[in-house]
């Protein structure tokens, strides 16, 4: 019952990455189990949760809809390719410091979607960023941290020269 | 929740896409977005035989704003549509509408054609298309023909296109260049599907008088629904607050609307009053009552 | 300044953070496992309640990858029913036998080569189903005509039992009013981001079993676990993974599935591995039991209260299993909330309907009970004409009282309710609550403000448990008494002078790595980073108790405390290893900076040194039993088996919270928003300020989500309706209001550090707060919330109805 496998090639974090996969492979499945990116989190399949978010060529998508074939031809950026060496991003180090995070689970999602919120509307305050986040659910922090978070990084991105 | 297998059939562009459409027929999902689609196959509600990617025809995603027709190719996504100024400029409605679907991570991916061969109850482009009565342009190896949007939404989760039929495009005869737009949403949390939603246009003349109006509802009616007789109504009235009131309460008791578990019917059409009410405030004489929503 | 009296060092941040954020986590399902382990996906019901006339096997089986078919006749060879509380209740397998009483109830475990195959099997399985009437209302199943899910246990009510303490009858007839409500209060579940995991392997060289599983405990249930197995309690070693996403109490019930996944492992010969998805752990999970309840005060014209009578209807699910009735009993050991009540008489009884069966969820009965009283305080209020605030300081407990010992013989150790309640009135009053909600109400909109003011018992007694039996049982021949709550902590000093710290709480991102390395680094005068936590538990190297686990807010309370004796035992070791360094007797030597001096002399010896001569040289040195590594277990203290009246001490400590909810409600849509909430805790002595503070505002938005937005619901042929995430409605950022987060502590005398504890805090306060509130902003049409979630339509129903 099951289709032949097919080699799927792609550009994750940097690197161009290829294994075998059924076309029915979740991308969130391949990223974690076919090439080891287990900072890609699924908490639903159902594209509600936003645990599974990933950067398909700079845009938040959620992993756990599309399948692994389809990523061909795109550049993915999950968690693990965001910092730089052990430097953390602003975004990461923000929600360190305004403990955004508890068990971590959704915290990979949480802190993708922020990255690209941030670099469309550099502009944030609590309304805007409760709004572009409310895509991704957290059971622990209530988001108070997160939004503090989001809001902090924001503003000392903006501050930076570009 | 995993899909079951499928044979993954790749179209790189509009020949090769009805080629496969007409080889495959109802065996085949399209696979455009997959927003809707890939939730129903991992819980396996659907199991296609073949998934038709057409995600790399390119010469389907565009918004092509003419003097007084809007182009919007099927592929194109939610967030073309939300960043496009000319579409905030020119159709200002859909601007709106498409800014009420989801969250930005689905309006990625999700596409004007996806969302409306879906033609999802809830769903808000569909109800803005509806209201501004585009016609969709629909093709396969047989031929191209367009249909009226009333005429291809039929109902909740059912349209008039074929098995071998993908859409083209949609298009739309732009509103007046000075139309107020206004799209009122009311749902559960922010970007769930709408419990009720309403969408109205509104010019006015030189002369200040209301000349152009279009409304459409959704939530609980199966297709979106177009309003003419409450339009002709509130147009050649004097727009006092009674007139409008009992034409929204007298229309919308005229309308088919659907309960459920969640939601019962005298309640559905209560609050479909109600968001129809500040969406012609809004339009029509330009003032905000929306709360926290 | 001894080390004690130190505060605790903070950092920015955690140290669990890093991992985290780096995307390095590693949950159960990023572990690595073994060639040729199978991966397994569930057959579920989709009957509320039916025969099975038959599976067959065959088209799954045929499947390529599809290794095999197992259902309950298979498993029954290796697994026996889980052991319940109440020995007669019904068995409980964790897999249907003959009939289904769920939706989502396991059928048939298809092992597979992956996931994928394996769901394809799932999907090839034929089962026939006679579907048979089904019964979800908690009074509809309690009926003698009801549809029975259990025929040979005769009745769908399968425990009941009734307490009275003081003198309630007397209170009642002397009563000058009797206030009275009758509540609903519904089935919801805490939904952890991360669902259950378990991966396990039958030993056939020791009839053992390797469970790995993201299990938070109580440990108290590995017993379960180990009988169910047929194997002795030491031959099941459970190790749960560094990381856990979220548990709430819902992660105490993957036992079973821990125990029908190691079957599988058994017969298939193969480890198995199975990750729950969103679908079965919104069906087949757990939930918190929903409450069908009338609560009575006897009271004075004045608004006092005398007593209460209250009458329990707990709808435990299709099964009752282990620990339930707990749900009922952690309610009624603290029935007098805050509240100087003296008499009670209460009634309860868990009854079986075909909905999932239930178990801890953040609060565990404390929501349940809370919503009751504050809702009874409220009723009270409107009945007398006396202020909501006042009636409630009108009955509060004074702070000279404490410490208290109630009716139920709870042993409240401290409080200053009022002072508590004060400090969130000037949060209400800075915020200018009531002028916000005066001016929203001009321009048309319905706006409210409510109260909840509620105990928090924290760090639970196992003795509460044994309330389930009567006290003639317990006092039969053979009983075993059950009481306390304990946990072991382990620190050492490596050879390199580091501090390590061995802890086992199954935590699940609380942060208990840092709190504990704040602890240890106070007592060693270090900073939090000099300190190394390694919390994990494999129940074959880490000590555990039968309590372990985390669970009823114990960590601060009782790994806490283990943490700080083993701590201080390691200090006084490490100074009379000193003394012999330095020869200077021990009680001359302080432990500041993370170096040991001598007082009033700058001769001094790192940790470093110090550890590099006894690793070293340790020979040379007396007191052979003296070494660098301890390990200290701490018990709560005044924490006794329940007496033959029914009273037991059920908690180690017991908080406070004063919590303000404003909500508006749309008067066009009815939708309902709470736009700003103020909690005031009482959490004894806070560790970390901004661990409480998190804590806080996640049970808050919980608290929001059980009053509004999240509903196990299910219709009335057992169809569960928000079988998704898009039925389930959990609170987004958007839904999440404002919190304004505040402490008034009053230390505990009878914790080691003083603290205590405040993991659930405000998920139980704060749906009755916001019931208070839709209250107050539909005051116009008079009406009160008796039911949650308090949806649209369940508003537009209030509004209507009084019009």
């Amino acid at each position: 019952m099951s289709s032949e496998r097919i080699v799927i090639e792609l550009k994750v974090n940097g690197r161009t990455l290829s294994e075998f996969a059924e076309p029915r492979m979740l991308l969130s499945d391949f990223l974690r189990h076919n090439l080891g990116f287990t900072g890609v989190h699924v908490g639903c399949e159902h594209g509600v949760c936003g645990a599974c978010t990933v950067l398909l060529d700079d845009q938040p998508v959620r992993s756990c809809l599309m399948f692994a074939v389809q990523a061909r031809h795109h550049e993915i950026t999950t968690i693990e390719g965001l910092a730089t060496g052990n430097e953390m991003h602003a975004v990461q180090d923000a929600f360190r410091k305004h403990h955004g995070l508890q068990c971590g689970f959704c915290t990979p999602g949480m802190v993708l979607t922020a990255v690209d919120l941030i670099r469309r509307m550099p502009d944030q305050d609590e309304c805007s960023v409760r709004e572009g986040m409310s895509g991704n659910l957290c059971r622990c922090t209530g988001y108070e941290g997160i939004v503090r978070a989001v809001l902090d990084a924001a503003n000392n991105l903006k501050s930076q020269p570009q | 929740m995993k899909p079951a297998s499928f044979k993954y059939v790749e179209v790189a562009d509009e020949d090769a896409l009805a080629a496969a459409l007409a080889n495959y027929g109802d065996e085949a999902s399209l696979l455009a977005g997959g927003q809707s689609l890939v939730p129903m196959m991992n819980f396996r509600v659907v199991s296609p035989e073949a998934i038709i990617d057409l995600n790399r025809v390119d010469t389907l995603s565009y918004i092509d704003c003419g003097e007084d027709t809007l182009r919007i190719g099927a592929l194109a996504r939610h967030a073309m549509l939300e960043d496009s100024d000319v579409l905030s400029r020119r159709c200002p409605l859909l601007s709106r509408a498409v800014g009420n679907v989801a969250h930005r991570a689905v309006r990625n991916r999700g596409t004007t054609g996806g969302t409306l061969a879906l033609a999802y109850p809830g769903a808000e482009i569909p109800l803005a298309l509806m209201t501004l009565d585009a016609d969709v342009v629909l093709r396969s190896q047989r031929e191209e023909r367009k249909l009226g949007i009333r005429d291809f939404i039929l109902g909740s989760l059912d349209t008039a296109l074929d098995a071998d039929e993908y859409i083209r495009h949609v298009e739309i005869k732009l509103p007046p260049a000075k139309s107020i737009a206004s799209f009122v949403e009311t749902s559960r949390r922010h970007g769930d599907f709408a419990i009720a939603a309403a969408a109205v246009v509104a010019a006015r003349n030189d002369d200040g008088q209301l000349a152009y109006l279009r409304i459409g509802v959704s939530g609980g009616t199966g297709a979106p629904v177009r309003m003419a007789a409450l339009e002709e109504i509130i147009i050649g009235s004097d727009l006092a607050d009674r007139v409008i009131a009992d034409g929204v309460h007298e229309t919308i008791d005229g309308i088919e609307v659907f309960g459920d578990h969640h939601y019962p019917e005298d309640f559905r059409r209560h609050v479909l009053q109600g968001v129809l009410r500040r969406a012609l405030n809004e339009a029509i004489f330009g003032s905000e009552h929306r709360h926290v929503q | 300044m001894l080390p004690g009296d130190r505060p605790f060092p903070q950092i920015e941040g955690r140290l669990e953070d890093a991992r985290l954020l780096f995307g390095r986590g590693r949950y159960i399902d990023d572990l690595p496992v073994a060639t040729g382990t199978l991966h397994a996906a569930f057959a579920r019901s989709s009957h509320g309640h039916a025969k099975i006339a038959g599976i067959d096997k065959s088209a799954a089986l045929a499947i390529d990858g599809v290794v095999a078919v197992l259902t309950a006749a298979d498993l029954g060879a290796v697994l026996d029913p889980f052991p319940s509380i109440v020995r007669s209740a019904p068995e409980y397998r964790g897999i249907a036998t003959d009939k289904v009483r769920y939706v989502g109830e396991p059928v048939a475990i298809v092992l597979g080569r992956d996931r994928y195959v394996a769901e394809d099997g799932v999907s090839a399985l034929e089962i026939d189903y006679e579907a048979l009437p089904a019964v979800t209302d908690v009074d509809a199943a309690s009926q003698a005509t009801a549809p029975l899910l259990h025929e040979s246990f005769g009745t769908n009510i399968v425990w009941k039992n009734q307490y009275r303490y003081g003198d309630p009858e007397t209170a009642f007839d002397n009563a000058e009013r009797i206030v009275g409500v009758d509540l609903k209060f519904p089935k919801y579940n805490s939904t952890p981001l991360e669902t259950y995991g378990v991966i396990a392997e039958y030993l056939p060289e020791t009839d053992g079993y390797v469970i790995h599983g993201n299990f938070q405990g109580p440990f108290s249930l590995m017993p379960v676990l180990a009988r169910a197995l047929r194997v002795p309690d030491s031959r099941v070693r459970v190790i749960v993974p560094q990381d856990i996403g979220g548990s709430f109490g819902n992660k105490a019930m993957v036992y079973p599935y821990m125990g029908l996944i190691a079957a599988c492992a058994r017969l298939a010969e193969r480890p198995v591995k199975w990750i729950e998805d969103r679908a079965e752990h919104l069906l087949g999970s757990a939930s918190g039991t929903d409450r069908n309840s009338r609560i009575e005060a006897a009271i004075s014209n004045d608004g006092r209260v005398h007593a209460i009578r209250m009458d329990i209807r707990e709808n435990v699910g299709a099964y009752l299993r282990a620990p339930e009735p707990s749900c009922v009993m952690r309610s009624l050991t603290t029935f007098s909330g805050p509240y100087r009540i003296e008499s009670g008489a209460i009634e309860a009884a868990c009854v079986l309907t075909n909905t999932l069966p239930t178990g801890l969820n953040r609060g565990y009965g404390g929501q349940q009970y809370m919503f009751s009283l504050e809702r009874l305080m409220d009723a009270i209020a409107r009945e007398t004409g006396i202020d909501r605030l006042e009636v409630r300081r009108r009955n509060f407990l004074k702070a000279a009282e404490f410490p208290y010992l109630t009716t139920t013989g709870s042993y409240y150790d401290s409080g200053d309710y009022d002072n508590c309640l004060d400090r969130a009135l000037e949060h209400l009053r800075s915020e200018e609550w009531e002028g916000t909600r005066d001016k929203l109400r001009a321009e048309g909109r319905l706006v409210g403000i409510g109260v909840a003011t509620c105990v928090h018992s924290a760090a639970s007694n196992i003795g509460y448990v044994t309330l389930a039996l009567s006290p003639e049982e317990r006092a039969r021949k053979g009983y075993n008494a059950k009481s306390g709550t304990n946990d072991f902590a382990h620190i050492a000093l490596d050879p390199s002078g580091r501090l390590r710290v061995q802890i086992g709480t199954a935590g699940a991102g609380q942060g208990h790595a840092t709190a504990v390395a704040q602890i240890v680094a106070r007592e060693f005068g270090l900073g939090v980073r000099d300190v190394d936590v390694i919390d994990r538990i494999d129940t074959e190297t880490t000590p555990w108790t039968i309590t372990t686990g985390t669970y009823a807010s114990r960590f601060s309370v009782v790994v806490g405390g283990a943490v700080q004796r083993a701590a201080v035992k390691l200090a006084g070791h490490l100074r009379i290893i000193a003394s012999h360094l330095l020869d200077v007797p021990d009680d001359q030597l302080d432990i500041a900076d993370g170096v040991i001096r001598v007082r009033n002399s700058n001769r001094s010896l790192s940790l470093r040194q110090l550890a590099g001569a006894t690793q070293w040289n340790r020979g040379d040195l007396p007191d052979e039993s003296v070494q660098l590594h301890v390990s200290e277990s701490y018990g709560a203290s005044n924490l006794r088996s329940p007496d033959s009246e029914n009273r037991v001490n059920a908690a180690a400590t017991y908080g406070f919270m004063a919590d303000f909810a404003m909500v508006e409600i749309d008067p066009l849509t009815f939708v309902p928003r709470v736009l700003k909430y103020i909690a005031v805790h009482d959490v004894g002595v806070p560790i970390n300020p901004q661990l409480i503070r998190g804590q806080i505002a996640g049970g808050i938005v919980h608290g929001v989500g059980g009053a509004l937005y999240e509903h196990l619901d299910y219709d009335e042929n057992g169809q569960m309706m928000s079988a998704s995430f898009m039925d389930y409605l959990c609170p987004t950022a958007s839904e999440a209001p404002e919190m304004a987060i505040d402490h008034f502590d009053t230390q505990s005398p009878f914790t080691a550090l003083g603290v205590k504890g405040c993991g659930e805090n405000s998920a139980m306060s704060a749906p009755a707060a916001i019931a208070s509130a839709v209250d107050d902003a539909l005051a116009t049409f008079k009406t009160s919330i008796s039911e949650l979630p308090i949806t649209p339509p369940a508003i537009w129903r209030h509004v209507a109805g009084a019009q």
